[in-house]
């Protein structure tokens, strides 16, 4: 199911129109627990996936439970090394068949927003053993989990958050103006994904198979300069439709939680205004990167700074590193996340090494001057730019067919 | 200096320098000020700041997620508290400030004393 889909925007503005005529807590929580297992079951294509998702969701409530009872580094780590695990079978990543027996990922379990379950089981288990989480019955993790408007691609919200809606589902929204917004918004999501972004993708598609066409010697002239252009269209383009497809699905679902008092957090904030990759992050998928942030890059260097301060500022790169590289292998199972994830990774330890190179050779305040210039600001917006460009030529899962296109353009036939 | 408006102070605590027994609300909460600062000086590198409780990571120069680190790991040790993750990420949010973040301590340290 589309969140553009007809089906999709009529249960939303159904639910917004009804929602808070329901008297009472628990009406409401019972017609928002009906809604979330509506779409759970238009999206669950067998009963092999609902029972492993079943599996999957209650196990990390069960253990969840358990370390808030009393907490064990020892347990945490048992469960989330066998819960990745799970989740690598369960998304049929191609390395596994390097190692184990291909019939391991050859299931017929399709469970649609997985990832997404993956980040917040994480979240829910770390922050219940350390006594974070109040107010975790069940259903309430339940729904959290299988929120209508998290389950597809995020945002990634906090149980916490997701919680104050859960206590007093009361509106949000003070006045008229402000639920003509909330819709408003969502038309703007669905203008912007099922228009804007499907031109660009458009575009992209045009450009880059007329260059493969050129790769494959279908087509056997063509002056470099046009090749440049169909090479620059589909170079921006991709970024293009990916932000407009991302940021409108957001809109979409941002607004229509809205309607029904629920907050979701902000996932876009202008990336492609970014002044370097680790900015760029905090800009692009920002629920994302915040929960790569605080539940991989915080963690690692809080250790290194308790354990090695005086290594902790060149590990601090590195951590990044590592961040960026999993967050780009997260988003699929096949060899080209390895590369995007490779080149985010590569764009945020750059940043963060030229930031301490600036800091050694002029201190905080020469850094807080460079930072001031409006002329370097510009430049490195579009350097930053070009840069995050670059990382989404591996974004398409054909990389055989990046490369035949990218050997194209330097004139090269690519070998048979 | 406003004083930060709390609830019943604790009866005691126990983190290094930190009077105990004190009756009048918000009082511990500026010592806790003043030693923070001290705390903020050596980890930003910056004298001459000076916290207020309205100030937000986008106010000083150099807060980003190390330093954010940077600056938890040494207000645990100075105060003797331990953050948990969702708090120390809880911190960074935009509607976040320093106010908060010394109002946490001073509950941290109203539990362990």
């Amino acid at each position: 199911m589309s969140v553009t889909s007809v089906e999709f925007i009529f249960l939303l503005l159904v639910c917004g129109a009804f929602f808070f005529q329901l008297p009472g807590r628990r009406s409401r929580l019972a017609a928002f627990s009906v809604a979330n297992a509506l779409v759970l079951a238009l999206l669950i294509p067998n009963l092999a996936s609902l029972a492993a998702l079943s599996v999957f969701l209650l196990s990390g409530y069960g253990v969840a439970m358990l370390l808030a009872r009393r907490p064990s580094s020892l347990l945490l780590t048992g469960y989330l090394a066998a819960l990745v695990a799970t989740f690598l079978v369960l998304k049929r990543y191609e390395f596994i068949g390097l190692v184990l027996p291909m019939s391991l990922i050859q299931h017929p379990i399709d469970i649609i927003g997985l990832s997404y379950m993956l980040f917040r089981q994480i979240h829910f288990l770390v922050d219940a053993m350390q006594g974070q989480i109040e107010g975790g019955t069940l259903p309430a993790y339940l729904n959290y989990q299988l929120n209508l408007f998290g389950i597809l691609s995020g945002p990634i919200q906090r149980f916490q958050d997701f919680h104050e809606f859960w206590q007093t589902p009361q509106p949000l929204l003070k006045d008229r103006h402000e639920l003509l917004k909330a819709i408003l918004r969502i038309n703007l999501g669905v203008l912007k994904l099922a228009a804007i972004g499907a031109m660009c993708f458009y575009a992209y598609d045009v450009s880059s198979s007329t260059l493969e066409q050129v790769a494959r010697g279908f087509i056997v002239e063509m002056p470099m300069s046009r090749k440049l252009i169909y090479f620059a269209i589909m170079f921006y383009a991709l970024p293009a439709h990916m932000y407009f497809n991302f940021s409108g699905y957001c809109d979409i679902v941002i607004g229509g939680a809205l309607l029904l008092g629920i907050r979701m957090p902000e996932n876009f904030d202008q990336p492609y205004l970014a002044r370097n990759m680790i900015d760029y992050w905090n800009r692009f998928h920002r629920s994302l990167s915040h929960w790569i942030r605080d539940y991989i890059f915080m963690p690692l260097y809080k250790s290194a700074v308790e354990r090695t301060p005086t290594l902790a500022e060149p590990l601090s790169i590195l951590f990044m590193f590592v961040a960026l590289f999993l967050a780009g292998v997260w988003h699929g199972s096949t060899l080209n996340w390895v590369a995007f994830g490779m080149l985010n990774g590569i764009g945020v330890a750059t940043a963060k090494l030229w930031e301490l190179l600036i800091v050694r050779a002029r201190g905080r305040q020469g850094l807080k001057t460079y930072m001031k210039s409006s002329g370097v600001r510009l430049a490195a917006i579009a350097v930053n730019l070009n840069f995050a460009c670059l990382t989404y030529l591996f974004f398409p899962t054909d990389m055989a067919r990046t490369f035949r296109i990218l050997n194209a353009m330097v004139g090269g036939s690519w070998p048979s | 200096m406003r004083a930060l408006q709390l609830g019943a102070p604790p009866d005691a605590f126990t983190a290094p320098g930190v009077s105990s027994g004190i009756a009048r609300d918000g009082i511990y909460v500026d010592e806790i000020r003043e030693q923070a600062q001290e705390v903020f000086h050596d980890v930003f590198g910056d004298t001459d700041l000076v916290l207020r409780d309205d100030m937000t990571a986008d106010d000083v120069d150099g807060w980003d997620s190390t330093a954010h680190i940077n600056l938890i790991v040494a207000l645990e040790k100075h105060f003797g508290v331990k953050f948990a993750m969702a708090e120390i990420s809880r911190m960074k949010d935009e509607d976040q400030n320093v106010g908060g973040l010394l109002q946490l301590i001073a509950k941290k340290l109203g539990r362990s004393g």
